[in-house]
Order: structure tokens, then sequence, then C-alpha cells
């Protein structure tokens, strides 16, 4: 089996990519992207410690990551159209009003 | 502005550091169990000591899928009126 430190490890560099993605993209789209990144590092970090340590609270936790993930793209996705619709982009840099 | 850049980007690469480090040093795991988890485990848990969670977090989606569905709408007439007749020609 794969030793959790090295699984932990690629978690964490998993986490930063997404980050740094977060941060410096400007396309709504590769945002959401990279935030999902940043759960599924969570979620491998969840899954790799429940398996050391044969605790259930992590698979539970993992699971309810990733259906919160899909409720997040299902909205994130929707607001984008929207946004869309209404300013014909979705880069992040111009579209700063919350109102139409 | 330039430098702000710069700072993030290094402070990014030394969270990074920071964090691969803390997350894989052997200390954290150190002792293990030999325990096996099984699905069977997982369902009791979920359906169990977790089960008003999960009933939570359904209803939680469902809202955000009344969400997602409300801000896609479409309200454009002839859509409406495609609608209305149920989706028959006249």
């Amino acid at each position: 089996m794969i030793d959790p430190a090295w699984v932990s490890g690629l978690a964490a560099i998993l986490f930063i990519i997404g980050l740094w993605g977060a941060f410096s993209r400007k396309n709504a789209i590769v945002v959401l992207m990279c935030i999902e990144l940043m759960l599924n590092a969570v979620n491998l970090q969840f899954v790799a410690a429940a398996n050391h340590w044969g605790d259930v609270t992590g698979w539970v936790y993992a699971i309810f990551a990733i259906a919160i993930a899909a409720g997040e793209v299902a909205i994130g996705l929707a607001i984008f159209l929207s946004m869309y619709g209404q300013h014909e982009t979705i880069s992040l840099d111009e579209v700063n009003l919350l109102k139409n | 502005m330039r430098l702000l850049s710069i700072l993030a980007r290094v402070g990014l690469v030394f969270l990074g550091a920071v964090l691969v480090s803390a997350v894989s040093a052997d200390i954290v795991w150190e002792d293990s169990s030999d325990e096996e988890i099984t699905t069977s485990d997982l369902a009791s848990a979920l359906f169990g000591e977790w089960a008003l969670p999960l009933l939570a977090l359904g209803f939680l989606m469902a809202m955000a899928m009344v969400g997602a569905a409300y801000l896609v709408r479409d309200e454009r007439l002839v859509n409406l009126e495609w609608e209305l007749n149920g989706g028959e020609k006249e």
C-alpha cells in the first residue's frame, strides 16, 4: 500500500496548485475548476487519513465534500450562464457588479 | 503592484513547502490501525451516526438544484408559449 505521507504530500501540492490558479486566473470557469481541485485535494487527505487510522469519519466527510462540490458546480455554472447572458463575458476582471 | 504579485507568489510557494512538510512528517503518521473499513461500515455510519447531517445535505442539494434551475430559466416568449401549449404545435 502507498505510504499515506506520500498521498498527503500529493494532496498538499494539488491544493497549492488549486490555490494558485484560483488567485491568478481570470476566467470564471478556470477559477471554479481550481476550487474543485482544492476540494479534491482535501478529499484525498480525508481518505488517506481514514484509511490509515481505520476511522470511517474521513470517508463520510469525503462523501459530504463530493456532494457539496457537485452542488457548487451546478450553482456556479448557472451563475456563469446568467452572467454571460447579461455581460457577454465571464472574465472576473470585467464583471465587478452584483446587480444587472 | 508588481512587487505585491511577486510577494504573493513567493508566499504561495512558502505555504506549499510548509504544508507539504507538515502533512508528510513521519510523526503525523506514526501510529496506524490495522482495522479495515468496509462499505457496510460506511453505510452504517451514514444512516446511523450521520443520518441527520445527511438529511440536511440532501435538503441543501435540493435547494441548490432549485436555485440553479431558477437562475438558468428561459423567459423568451416563444419558449413560454411552447411550454403553455404542452410542447405541441398549434
